[in-house]
């Protein structure tokens, strides 16, 4: 073989690359072949036409085979490359959320993780605002929570409310009763030199979220929240919460 | 809890929206400096004392309130003989919450407004937050007119008269508008066991 392969590949793009040179060797031997008189089942196999075979016709066939094991181990390589990239922002294959180039692209693998577990009307807008975000202002921006389970949130609901505590009072909503409970709802930080800074976020900040329609906490009339973003669509959780305990009996 | 007629508390309530409409609606500042103010202040602080210590014989109803914050809310209303004595709002939110105390007359007026902001250092769901900052400020309402008083924990409020009022009507819910909330048919009430044991604490 003349291709000469430097394993193991490390990265996808280099795996790719020798892919792509297999191919096209591949396809070389095979229009030599068919020029010998060979004739094959497209990527199924040689279909022996020519009984008398030459020892060219050996030779390339046995190249053939070379070339088509090796592209078949650099294929599982890549797919086992693609199963660990997955593994490492979050995403599974069997999500219901579709990736696609558009959402969760940020410059922050914790927030591409994150905005994956929102609700699917809610992931492009806010990408989009952690994009235009960095772009615009400069301004590098984490998202601390977005979606958080029934679950989590009756924990937190009764953690002040056991004998003895587990934890102090810090919220009024049982599971269902936060936006963040149907992933419409996400906190952000503001991140400089790896820290988290939290500060109330700027109005040109605010104004990005604003007309990606998002509903800012720190409009909030008595306890202001500034690192809160939300998308109501206008429904209350009230309304969601009935909605999910319908889906529920179904 | 014994039960209250749901027509008296809708009763009570009708009285001190009416009562209030006229008070809150456009916050006013005036100078206390006058002693007979000064005297209807400490009147009116006996009063508060007076009220937060018979707190536990009044009745009281809990609802819950969505919609005002990230992380829900409570009113609490109290009633003496059936008069609405005291009502008791919160909100959370993820780095903070506030306590809302209303008192009222026997005419159903109001009287003071005690608020209590508390902010976090980061937001609730952190493992190990901390409150970073606490403010209680106290408003006076002297013949229905109200008095901001500068609570000494929190020196650094500005006594700038126009700020203050700019303030108080985006910061402090009206009185009429914390009783819609409670009168909201989403309101459910709440059961004691639920109710923080902060919220019933008095001062």
């Amino acid at each position: 073989m003349c291709i000469e392969e430097k394993k193991p590949a490390v990265n996808i793009q280099e795996e790719t690359e020798y892919l792509d040179k297999f191919c096209a060797a591949e396809e070389k031997i095979k229009k030599e072949l068919q020029e010998l008189g060979e004739k094959w089942s497209d990527g199924k196999g040689m279909v022996v036409m020519n009984i008398q075979r030459s020892n060219q016709n050996e030779k390339l066939l046995a190249d053939l085979n070379d070339i088509q094991k090796k592209k078949q181990q650099i294929g599982e390589r890549l797919s086992g490359m693609e199963d660990k990239n997955e593994k490492n922002i979050g995403i599974k294959k069997s999500d219901k959320f579709e990736v696609n180039d558009k959402i969760a692209n940020t410059w922050d693998k914790v927030t591409n993780e994150r905005i994956l577990t929102l609700d699917p009307r809610v992931q492009g807008p806010a990408t989009e605002f952690i994009n235009r975000v960095e772009k615009e202002l400069g301004i590098q921006l984490r998202i601390t929570t977005a979606y958080r389970s029934f679950e989590e949130q009756d924990k937190l609901y009764w953690q002040d409310k056991t004998n003895p505590p587990t934890g102090p009072w810090a919220t009024d909503a049982k599971g269902g009763e936060s936006y963040h409970n149907y992933g419409l709802g996400m906190d952000i930080v503001i991140m400089k030199n790896g820290e988290c800074i939290w500060d109330i976020v700027g109005e040109n900040i605010v104004k990005i979220s604003k007309e990606l329609g998002f509903e800012w906490g720190g409009n909030w009339k008595r306890k202001k929240d500034y690192p809160h973003f939300e998308m109501s669509f206008g429904t209350s959780t009230k309304k969601l919460y009935k909605k999910y305990l319908e889906n529920f009996k179904k | 809890m014994r039960s209250i007629s749901p027509l008296i508390i809708m009763f009570c309530i009708h009285i001190v929206a009416k009562a209030d409409n006229s008070t809150t609606n456009a916050f006013k500042l005036i100078d206390s400096t006058d002693i007979n103010d000064k005297k209807k202040i400490n009147k009116i602080k006996d009063d508060i004392i007076i009220i937060d210590k018979t707190n536990k014989r009044y009745q009281k109803m809990a609802k819950k309130i969505l919609g005002h914050s990230s992380e829900g809310g409570i009113i609490i209303f109290y009633y003496d003989k059936k008069i609405a004595k005291k009502i008791v709002f919160n909100v959370c939110g993820e780095m903070g919450r506030c306590i809302d105390k209303y008192y009222l007359n026997d005419n159903q007026t109001l009287m003071a407004i005690k608020s209590e902001d508390i902010d976090y250092d980061r937001p609730f769901y952190i493992k190990g937050f901390e409150i970073k900052l606490k403010e209680l400020r106290t408003y006076y309402f002297i013949d229905e007119i109200p008095v901001y008083i500068v609570d000494k924990n929190s020196p650094n409020f500005t006594k700038d008269t126009d700020q203050l009022i700019k303030y108080l009507e985006e910061h402090i819910y009206p009185l009429h508008e914390i009783i819609e909330m409670f009168n909201n048919p989403e309101a459910e009430i709440l059961p004691n066991e639920e109710i923080p044991a902060e919220l019933l604490q008095n001062d």
